[in-house]
């Protein structure tokens, strides 16, 4: 054994025998050999006591101490470990965690060289179950450099772990530094003292410390935590010694330290707060915080985000409807769930009332101006859209939605459809959305019934997956945002598709809820069981979807589908797909197809699909199929010309003719045209332009 | 006194890392420390700079280049090298000892030799690697990956520059170090710049590829007949001396090119330059400029690490690489400016002190003493 050891390493661990040995091992391979590690067991039931001795037979610089009874915590455990220590430095570890492997030489040459009391490395979040890695808090980790005092540089208040760093033992051992016991967050405290403590600070790049975690579990962990009544308790007491511990630094000190608590932990409690299933928990929580966020020095709400002003605002004046709205959007990616007040130039979070505090009026708390909300593109803005109402009935999906409309524009918005989105943006699916009424909060309602139209021509396979949502056009003007389901239920509620049904592969969507409430969709119905269409996909997929160049292909095409694609003498064929309308359906096919078929019958087939009620003659002349129950796909695949007044369908398909003759009746929400394409207004002027194509066609065969 | 071995991927042949090598020995052993040099292969024509140390050479036959036939041969020389090294770890008493390796090859060959030994064995040495390219040069090629594996978890890693610590820390190596090269001479008298004699222009160095000498060429046929005093003289060997050859003779000024083949002591030589250049396309930290400018010959050399940039300074010519045209402006220039020469001569001399061999000894000394805890 080494005489005298430069670094102390004190390992902490309970009822933690099955990865004690993987941190132990991290400290026996550092390329630093003169240290000493010693091991304190809190008390524990398991074989950890057992394991470290087994393992210091073999390695001298292994020290256990196992403590009598469980402390409950990390504090006394580490105390116990710092006072056994004898090095000149002392350094952290947690029985879950590893050094990295030259943790401990990094530490101690910059704390050598640059005389310094507290060198701070980089510690990495491993995520155990990913394996991934994800530095933390990297932005102070940028350089290797010196501060010379916590004031010159007091966003290091940010890094509030004590494992990533070495410290001078006499530093801790003279000014009596050590963790607070019986409560939780005890590093914050710590790491406070030996800053302020230290004559000088070292901050490396290197990693030292290896973090893991699993991100799942903690999550779900750690946000329960936060709603227990301890939890808040001990944060505060926490932030209350902080504060005594900063009595005596600069006025600068203490507003960095305050404006620190309102960014992260006062965030962190108000959403703990407006995420409270129980209102009387959540109101107990917001007292105890109100009654340490008053204290808090008022100019620190001057560096904070304007809607997290407006939280604190809700949560000073009781209000935790406004709480939670406001954290809606510090949570969920900016969604605007209120209605802005536009006054003297400035934006309001609500039109400010009387309400006054921390010697501030409303005018304060609520100004948003710097967002620039109002002045945001129609396509950039993020409505709060919330699903009210979800429920399927077969194929017919009924829904509700409604809309915060913040800058109260919504009243011009020409089409709303409810889609499904993949990852990528693009719809696969959509519904369109009547506007209703408006609910009491002045929320817009809007409600959707029917069955989805489907706007791929390919089956939904195992990576298909996304969010839902709404999407407002007004004019050309397209805004969509992610749909939340705050309230209601909506996990596994399955949506058929029949246009993209194959046997063997997933016929709809299921629903479910994601992050940030988003309302989330997957493949779903499978026949057969996922692992049938795993299998299947690779020669299913060449079977059933041809190309059309291919005469081989056609062939096996029509073998395989009967029925509407079963046509009796060879003549070009026409699609016909007229858009759904925003009010719901449109109620009389646009085309006449009586005169169509009176007229077209002997020059071609016509397949008729649409979300539209009114039934379609087939037995007139036999020129007409009616093709809705037909897979989208294999109907635009078959035709030689389109007709449609979808801009969805104009963008995909080639020869398309753009057809609308009631545009000028008024009578249906439609979505707005495509440009660049001449729009054709009656079903006569339709039959001339299509014969005047299949002649073009056959002439153009022939030469 | 420490037990030290040094190891290289050969160590007979005349380059950059050869020299290293045998300098650092040299100076390790003036210091008391028990140095003992190895070399992974043999090399055929064997140079022996020093006799000081004992040395050993762990292959028994010269590492062939591959081909479809041989691949049993190589596996058989690599294994033969690896048990040869197990047994020099497993000598000796049980003192901490250090070995240090220039090359990757060197390393990877030590790693399975580490790996073929007892824990206790293995624990006993202290492992600092070397990489004698410059970071760029690494990036470029397949040497990072293998850089950044073979050397992850040896104790100390050093990088030649500041600079390139820096960007070797950012691949992932978490135990960077920078440190320089020593010179392999200091001498006491310096190059009379101002004498009446014809001045010479010097390239020094491996006549192969990434050393730019065909751009060297190019740039003297543009400028010779405005210099008519001067002579370029191109010392060195390698694969492309006919080619080079070749290119030169139809140009203008060919009759004042001399050609030498390599040598052991380039310090006479340096004592009678007017001026060095380095065309190189790639380098590491390049000692040719550290020695001629410890004669206090000025350089001019092309911008292809940040060794060149740290050795070149403000105080002599940087070229951009690869550029013959804008290497014969400013070698012009230099040849055209006397005061300028005598003037960045004395200034490079001045510069050079950090690298003499007792100031990089007193670095290694105290890396040594680090590693060792």
């Amino acid at each position: 054994m080494m005489a005298e050891p430069l670094v102390s390493v004190i390992l902490i661990g309970y009822n933690d025998a099955a990865r004690i040995v993987r941190a132990l091992d991290s400290l026996r391979n550092q390329s630093l050999r003169s240290i000493e590690i010693i091991v304190v067991d809190d008390a524990s039931t398991d074989a950890t006591s057992e394991i470290v001795a087994a393992v210091s037979q073999s390695d001298p610089r292994i020290r256990l101490i196992t403590r009598e009874e469980n402390s409950g915590g990390c504090s006394a455990p580490r105390n116990d470990g710092m006072r056994a220590a004898r090095a000149p430095w002392v350094m952290f570890c947690d029985s879950d965690d590893e050094y990295e492997r030259h943790a401990c030489a990094n530490l101690l040459t910059a704390a050598q060289d640059w005389d310094a009391d507290v060198v701070c490395g980089l510690a990495v979040r491993h995520d155990v179950r990913k394996g991934v890695d994800k530095p933390w808090r990297p932005e102070l980790h940028r350089r290797d450099r010196v501060v010379e005092s916590f004031g010159s540089e007091p966003d290091l208040l940010y890094d509030t772990i004590s494992v990533n760093k070495i410290y001078r033992r006499s530093m801790l051992m003279e000014n009596h530094i050590e963790f607070p016991e019986g409560l939780l967050f005890e590093d914050q405290v710590f790491t406070l003292q030996c800053y302020l403590t230290a004559r000088r600070i070292g901050i490396v790049q290197a990693t030292v410390y290896i973090w893991n975690v699993d991100r799942a579990a903690e999550e779900l962990s750690i946000t329960q935590g936060r709603m227990q009544r301890r939890n808040v308790l001990d944060r505060i007491e926490i932030n209350k010694r902080m504060d005594r511990v900063l009595a005596e630094s600069s006025d600068e000190l203490k507003l960095a330290k305050a404006v620190k608590f309102l960014r992260h932990e006062g965030y962190l409690y108000l959403w703990a707060i407006a995420e409270n299933p129980n209102p009387d928990d959540a109101r107990e929580a917001a007292a105890v915080l109100r009654a340490y966020v008053e204290t808090v020095d008022p100019r620190a709400f001057d560096s904070i985000r304007p809607v997290l002003r407006v939280a604190m605002f809700g949560l000073l004046t009781n209000d935790l409807d406004l709480l939670r709205r406001a954290m809606r959007w510090e949570r969920w990616a900016s969604v605007v769930d209120t209605r802005i007040s536009h006054i003297d130039g400035r934006d309001m979070w609500l039109r400010p009332d009387d309400r006054s505090v921390l010697g501030r009026s409303a005018d304060y708390w609520l100004d948003v101006s710097h967002l620039h909300l109002m002045d945001m593109p129609f396509s950039t803005r993020r409505y709060f859209h919330e699903v009210t109402n979800l429920s399927v009935v077969r194929s017919r999906v009924n829904v509700e939605v409604r809309t915060t409309d913040y800058a109260e524009d919504l009243d011009d918005v020409t089409a709303a459809h409810l889609v499904w989105a993949d990852r990528s943006g693009a719809v696969i699916a959509s519904l369109p959305l009547a506007r209703h009424s408006l609910d009491t909060q002045s929320r817009i309602v809007w409600r959707g019934a029917g069955q989805p139209t489907v706007h791929i021509d390919r089956p939904l396979m195992k990576p298909d997956k996304g969010t839902v949502g709404v999407r407002l056009a007004r004019g050309t003007r397209v805004n969509t945002t992610a749909v939340r389901a705050v309230d209601v239920a909506v996990e596994r509620v399955f949506v058929p598709l029949p246009q993209i049904a194959f046997a063997d592969r997933p016929s709809g969507a299921m629903f479910g809820t994601g992050e940030r409430a988003s309302l989330t969709w997957r493949p779903g119905g499978l026949s057969r069981g996922p692992a049938a269409w795993g299998r299947r996909i690779g020669h299913a997929a060449r079977r059933r979807v041809p190309t059309r160049s291919s005469a081989q292909s056609g062939r096996v095409r029509d073998a395989l589908l009967p029925g509407v694609f079963d046509l009796p003498t060879a003549r070009p064929v026409v699609a016909y797909l007229p858009a759904a309308s925003a009010a719901g359906v449109r109620r009389y096919w646009p085309l006449d197809l009586t005169t169509w078929d009176q007229q077209m019958a002997d020059a071609c087939y016509l397949l008729v699909c649409g979300d539209i009620a009114e039934s379609i003659p087939t037995r007139l002349g036999g020129s007409i199929r009616d093709a809705r129950d037909e897979q989208l796909g294999r109907v635009l695949d078959r035709a030689e010309i389109v007709v449609t007044d979808d801009p969805a369908l104009v963008a995909t398909v080639g020869q398309t003719l753009v057809f609308r003759p009631d545009e000028g009746a008024g009578r249906y929400l439609l979505p707005a045209l495509p440009t660049g394409y001449p729009v054709i207004e009656s079903t006569d002027d339709l039959v001339l332009e299509v014969r005047s194509m299949l002649e073009g066609e056959r002439m153009g065969g022939t030469s | 006194m420490t037990r030290i071995v040094l190891c290289a991927n050969n160590i007979d042949e005349l380059g950059g890392a050869q020299r290293v090598v045998h300098t650092l020995a040299d100076g390790l052993q003036q210091r008391g420390h028990d140095v003992l040099v190895v070399g992974i292969t043999p090399f055929e024509p064997a140079h022996r700079v020093s006799e000081h140390y004992p040395r050993r050479v762990l292959m028994s036959e010269i590492w062939p280049k591959k081909t479809t036939q041989n691949e049993r041969v190589r596996a058989g020389l690599r294994a033969e090298a690896v048990a040869k090294m197990a047994d020099i770890l497993k000598q000796g008493s049980n003192e901490p000892s250090v070995i240090i390796t220039a090359q990757v090859w060197a390393m990877e060959i030590l790693n399975d030799a580490l790996a073929a030994v007892s824990p206790e064995v293995r624990a006993r040495w202290s492992v600092i690697g070397q990489y004698h390219g410059s970071f760029a040069a690494a990036a470029s090629g397949r040497d990072l990956a293998r850089v950044v594996r073979s050397y992850g978890l040896v104790s100390v890693f050093t990088a030649l520059t500041a600079e390139d610590a820096v960007a070797f820390a950012e691949a992932g190596l978490n135990n960077v170090r920078a440190m320089a090269n020593p010179a392999a001479f200091w001498p006491d008298t310096v190059t009379d710049l101002t004498s009446p004699r014809p001045r010479t222009l010097l390239y020094l160095g491996r006549l192969s590829r990434e050393k730019g000498v065909d751009l060297l060429i190019d740039a003297w046929s543009l400028i010779a007949d405005d210099h008519p005093d001067w002579t370029l003289t191109i010392v060195g060997d390698g694969p492309d001396v006919p080619a080079l050859r070749a290119q030169s003779r139809d140009l203008a000024g060919a009759d004042r090119i001399t050609w030498q083949s390599a040598t052991a002591s380039p310090q006479e030589l340096l004592l009678e330059t007017d001026l060095l250049v380095l065309p190189s396309r790639t380098e590491g930290l390049p000692l040719v400029l550290v020695e001629a400018q410890a004669c206090g010959v000025p350089v001019v050399a092309t911008d292809c690490s940040s060794g060149v940039r740290q050795l070149v300074g403000q105080w002599g010519a940087l070229v951009p690489r690869g550029e013959s045209r804008e290497l014969a402006q400013v070698l012009s220039r230099a040849m055209g400016d006397e005061a300028w020469r005598v003037k960045a001569g004395q200034h490079a001399r001045q510069e050079m002190q950090r690298y003499r061999l007792d100031s990089v000894l007193d670095q290694w000394d105290k890396l040594l003493a680090r590693v060792l805890l």
